[in-house]
């Protein structure tokens, strides 16, 4: 049990447990601060289908979209997409969990908003001055 | 002459096949269950795993075969249920790996370390959903998931350990393993 104790196996793990939790913390830290950095910048949102970017929408403040994207084959469905106050976010999707729609609109860096069912992620990208190697993500 | 039905070393042990299934059913049980939850945190991947106390129970009290075995047949009659293949993929490779952690650490810890067995269990979980979210999605940016998920496996898997350790301790092992 988690308590004081003197043998050095129990000791041994709980430090890993604590260096993986500080590690993540951290990690997390970074990218959150990483992505809060580039809040002024411009900023660009890529939606990837099967892995391919398919589209690429500038998250300008006063633009507001609704569209809606199909995927075939085997992860056959929809997803409607909306942009609104310089964010994206999945509205509505046919998808079993809606976990894509519950992730609410995003306008960092931070994570992607994914659905996995439909093999769709939508990515932003911070607008820099080189934006041939910004988008070399593979 | 041919030998005695119960000495054939391959016949079937009737008692131990009911228990197994039991056990499948038990788990399959708490995993609809926990389906029916709202998620903890709208991202995919976060979640109690409370059926991983099936798991873990079944290490404690059987060989880590059984509970390999329960394991298997848990996430087939889950997926076919749901009926979604592509969460098949995830719970096979989070359960596999999973699994493959925590029979390991059980076999090197013991019983008295539960807890960290499922905390490990959990964070193998969470790692080899994300390897098939990659796979899948063919995006390597689907890392940015893997701190706030190994936090999040920690926490959850330190619950389903506590649970299993408790458990373990109320329950008398002749009411759970009659073998």
């Amino acid at each position: 049990m988690i308590k004081p104790c003197k043998d050095k196996k129990s000791l041994c793990l709980i430090a890993t447990v604590l260096v993986i939790l500080l590690l993540a913390a951290a990690a997390l830290g970074i990218q959150l601060h990483r992505a809060s950095q580039g809040e002024t910048a411009a900023k660009t949102a890529v939606i990837y289908q099967d892995g391919e970017p398919i589209r690429r929408i500038p998250l300008l403040p006063g633009t507001t979209d609704t569209f809606t994207i199909e995927s075939s084959g085997d992860n056959a469905g929809f997803n409607t997409l909306q942009i609104a106050d310089g964010k994206i976010g999945i509205s509505d999707a046919d998808c079993p969990d809606k976990l894509c729609v519950k992730m609410g609109m995003i306008s960092s860096a931070a994570y992607p908003i994914s659905c996995l069912p439909h093999k769709l992620v939508i990515q932003i990208e911070d607008t820099k001055e080189e934006p041939p190697v910004d988008a070399l993500t593979q | 002459m041919t030998p005695l039905p119960n000495k054939d070393p391959k016949k079937v042990n009737i008692k131990k096949l009911t228990l197994l299934a039991v056990y499948t059913t038990i788990a399959l049980t708490i995993f609809t269950a926990e389906s029916f939850l709202p998620p903890l945190a709208p991202l995919p991947g976060i979640k109690l795993g409370l059926s991983n106390i099936v798991t873990l129970w079944l290490l404690m009290h059987t060989k880590a075969r059984d509970a390999l075995l329960v394991l298997l047949m848990r996430i087939l009659l889950a997926s076919f249920f749901a009926g979604q293949m592509v969460s098949l993929l995830y719970s096979l490779a989070g359960g596999l790996l999973c699994f493959a952690v925590m029979a390991l650490l059980f076999w090197l810890l013991g019983d008295k370390y539960i807890v960290f067995v499922s905390i490990f269990g959990a964070l193998a979980h969470n790692l080899g959903q994300i390897a098939i979210a990659i796979f899948v999605t063919e995006l390597p940016s689907m890392l940015a998931y893997l701190p706030v998920l190994a936090i999040s496996g920690i926490l959850t898997g330190t619950f389903t350990g506590l649970c299993a350790f408790y458990l373990k301790r109320h329950l008398p092992p002749k009411t759970a393993w009659p073998l």
